[in-house]
């Protein structure tokens, strides 16, 4: 009994790691030089939800609060090439089971949504990868979530370009 | 509206909804594998400014802001708006599948239960010295087996992810005696041990019983359920045999009503079981006091 408690105490981290695949790329690129990195962690998710219940608006902080992170790398001068091929690979591993669901090109810009389900807690985790002249952003939502929509925003605020 | 863009969305979407149109009604993709996504595209651009800024997070690379009817969140990123909302019904599941499925359904032979018994606390308390450790049991050979004959199991949560079982369950204990020059027998309403006249193959106890089991499982995930379970088991016969040939004797101070805990892990339909009795095997004076913790492999939990 004492060496199947053991047992399960050394694998359940690992387990738990395993959860969220991404968490190795977003670490080594929020490290690296040339990329810019927006983290909203579980902390900053569960702050908003009790900003959104405070407010009376039970439904998006019942939203906010599945959501485990939400990680927003973009390419700011950083080695473009290195990145993509590293997100690529996290996309199409097929031990970490990301399934391409949505892809389009236009204009030499290519944008592609992965989508994965986690072993527990029925968390799902969305991968969106852009790449081309306009810029190089990497997105990943992890968490208790729908994917409802994905639309072209009529106003696009100013980005910053990868040259 | 990028018109190339649309209609490469639409063709994407489509051949989702299509792919899996056959098994998923409602559901969108996955021929190969259980992944389903829901996700409309939008055929009009996001007008952003009609929709409430979330305050704290507004930078160079992101917007979040809240839907109109509140019920959605928008991730402004990279030109794009990610409508996010509650994940209601699971979407990587074929939910219309589940809801067309009665909650209640009849169960026949069950949640079957093969493993080893284990005595615990075991106490001889009254008995004198030298008479005590004739219940030592070989452990490999003690066996229980539990079977729900007939019952009900009820479905319940959005997602059916939890369920309730109940039914009648038939129950047989086999305790194998270390000692096989033994049997157990009854004198001055007291159970204990009688000498044979030779050695014997086996010596063992057989106590059989019918119970009702109330059983609470969770799914945890797709394949992986969780469950605890509270027996409650009326004893049918308690039996002394030995063999060969085989002799068989009825014992008199076992406890007639048995309640037993047990939590059981199960993968698909197979999985592991800790069942502990909570009621002593014995009635309090008339034999040793003994839980007995049986572990093994269920079946169907």
């Amino acid at each position: 009994m004492k060496r199947i408690l053991i047992l399960l105490l050394v694998v359940l981290p690992f387990l738990a790691r395993a959860q969220n695949v991404s968490w190795r790329f977003f670490d080594r690129y929020s490290k690296a030089e040339g990329f810019s990195c927006v983290q909203m962690e579980r902390k900053m998710m569960r702050m908003m939800s009790r900003q959104a219940a405070e407010k009376g608006d039970k439904k998006l902080a019942e939203l906010l609060d599945g959501i485990q992170y939400i990680r927003i790398m973009a390419l700011d001068g950083g080695d473009r090439t290195q990145f993509l091929k590293d997100a690529e690979e996290l996309a199409s591993d097929p031990v970490f089971k990301f399934q391409l669901v949505m892809s389009e090109s236009s204009d030499g810009q290519t944008t592609r949504f992965y989508l994965r389900e986690a072993v527990f807690n029925n968390y799902s985790e969305l991968l969106m990868l852009t790449y081309g002249p306009k810029e190089t952003v990497a997105v990943n939502i992890y968490g208790r979530f729908d994917l409802k929509q994905v639309s072209r925003l009529s106003t696009i605020r100013p980005k910053r370009t990868n040259e | 509206m990028d018109k190339k863009l649309f209609l490469g969305w639409m063709a994407a979407f489509l051949s989702m909804a299509f792919s899996t149109a056959a098994e998923r009604p409602a559901g969108l993709p996955s021929a190969d594998s259980d992944t389903t996504a829901r996700m409309t595209v939008s055929p009009e651009p996001l007008t952003v400014d009609t929709l409430e800024r979330l305050d704290p997070v507004d930078t160079d690379l992101v917007t979040l802001r809240r839907s109109a009817g509140g019920e959605e969140m928008v991730i402004e990123v990279a030109g794009f708006g990610i409508t996010l909302s509650n994940s209601s019904d699971g979407w990587f599941r074929s939910a219309d599948s589940v809801k067309n499925r009665s909650r209640f359904s009849l169960l026949f032979l069950a949640g079957s239960e093969y493993g080893f018994i284990v005595p615990t606390g075991l106490d001889y308390g009254a008995y004198p010295a030298g008479s005590d450790h004739f219940f030592d049991l070989r452990n490999g050979k003690s066996l229980h087996i539990s079977t729900t004959l007939v019952g009900l199991n009820c479905e319940f949560g959005r997602m059916r992810q939890f369920n309730l079982r109940t039914g009648l369950r038939y129950t047989i204990d086999n305790y194998r005696l270390s000692d096989n020059s033994i049997t157990l027998g009854n004198e001055n309403g007291m159970i204990v041990p009688r000498t044979l006249d030779e050695k014997a193959d086996k010596s063992k106890l057989r106590i059989t019983s019918l119970g009702i089991p109330l059983t609470f499982s969770y799914r945890v995930v797709r394949n992986l359920t969780v469950a605890v379970s509270g027996y409650f088991d009326f004893t049918m016969g308690a039996n002394s045999i030995y063999k060969r040939p085989k002799v068989k004797n009825s014992l008199a101070g076992v406890n007639p009503f048995l309640f037993s805990t047990a939590v059981a892990i199960g993968y698909h339909r197979v999985g592991v079981y800790l069942r502990y009795g909570v009621t002593p095997l014995f009635k309090s004076g008339v034999g040793p006091e003994v839980h007995p913790i049986s572990i093994g492999f269920c079946l169907d939990m």
